[in-house]
């Protein structure tokens, strides 16, 4: 019954002392998008129902119409479950940004779900990319991480403020100590 | 409370039985969602509070398919 408990940690493994700086989401516009495509299976219901009515209205007398109900009922239960998991996906999709490290919490799906962690002071490489007319007007795109010694690079896709993010990354690993920024350097 | 479903004929009893499978791939699709929810969300009080706010929708929804079930006539 662990999960029940409050954690007072965001993130498993997280020390003690450890600042979190940022916890980022992906844009809102991401989730409107997503929402969007969900309400079009909404409009196929409403429009069948309204081109039923017009086309075929045999279909609205006994016995169709409690075939159609059920129909209906159930296309309505799953188009609820489909809104549940497209808001849990993207609630559950979040990345931490600490005075020691990145940590990415990924969930591609109900029962895939990644945590993967870079240290601070592997960093070598931060670029922000924002392209696109929706991105650039709401202020949001990718930020690309690269880690120093792997060829591995961290993505935060359609993330809000990409540039802001970058400095903040940039600038938490100015503030590593000397020694601390050496030990992730390839070569060493 | 909605009645057990009593198919009357081997129609009624082969729809209800592929009604129950659906219903059952729902409610296991349902749970794995609330479960990861809860079990990975931050904030454990909004966790449940969406969960209970969708098993309330989720029951209703079922309640009007089963009433839907029982109605159906062959």
């Amino acid at each position: 019954m662990r999960w029940l408990n409050v954690e007072k940690t965001l993130f498993p493994g997280q020390q003690e002392g450890e600042k979190i700086y940022l916890i980022i989401r992906q844009h809102w516009f991401v989730l409107v998008l997503k929402l969007l495509a969900w309400a079009l299976f909404v409009a196929i219901l409403l429009v069948g129902d309204g081109l039923i009515k017009q086309y075929a209205p045999q279909i609205l007398v006994s016995p169709y119409i409690e075939i159609y109900n059920l129909i209906k009922s159930i296309y309505l239960m799953f188009l609820m479950l489909g809104l549940l998991i497209l808001w849990v996906i993207y609630y559950l999709n979040i990345q931490i940004i600490t005075n020691e490290r990145i940590v990415d919490i990924t969930q591609t799906s109900l029962i895939r779900h990644t945590i993967s962690e870079l240290h601070l002071n592997r960093l070598q490489d931060v670029t922000a990319e924002v392209h696109g007319f929706f991105e650039t007007f709401l202020d949001f795109g990718n930020v690309y991480v690269q880690t120093a010694g792997e060829t591995v690079r961290f993505e935060f896709t359609k993330v809000a403020n990409p540039t802001a993010i970058e400095k903040l990354i940039l600038d938490l690993y100015d503030q590593l100590p000397p020694e601390d920024k050496t030990k992730g350097q390839v070569g060493d | 409370m909605t009645p057990i479903y009593q198919p009357a004929s081997l129609t009624h009893a082969v729809i209800a039985l592929v009604f129950y499978l659906i219903m059952a791939v729902f409610v296991i699709y349902s749970m794995l969602a609330m479960y990861a929810l809860i079990r990975f969300g931050k904030n454990k009080l909004l966790a449940f509070a969406v969960s209970l706010l969708y098993i309330v929708i989720a029951a209703g929804l079922y309640g009007a398919a089963v009433d839907n079930l029982n109605l159906l006539k062959f």
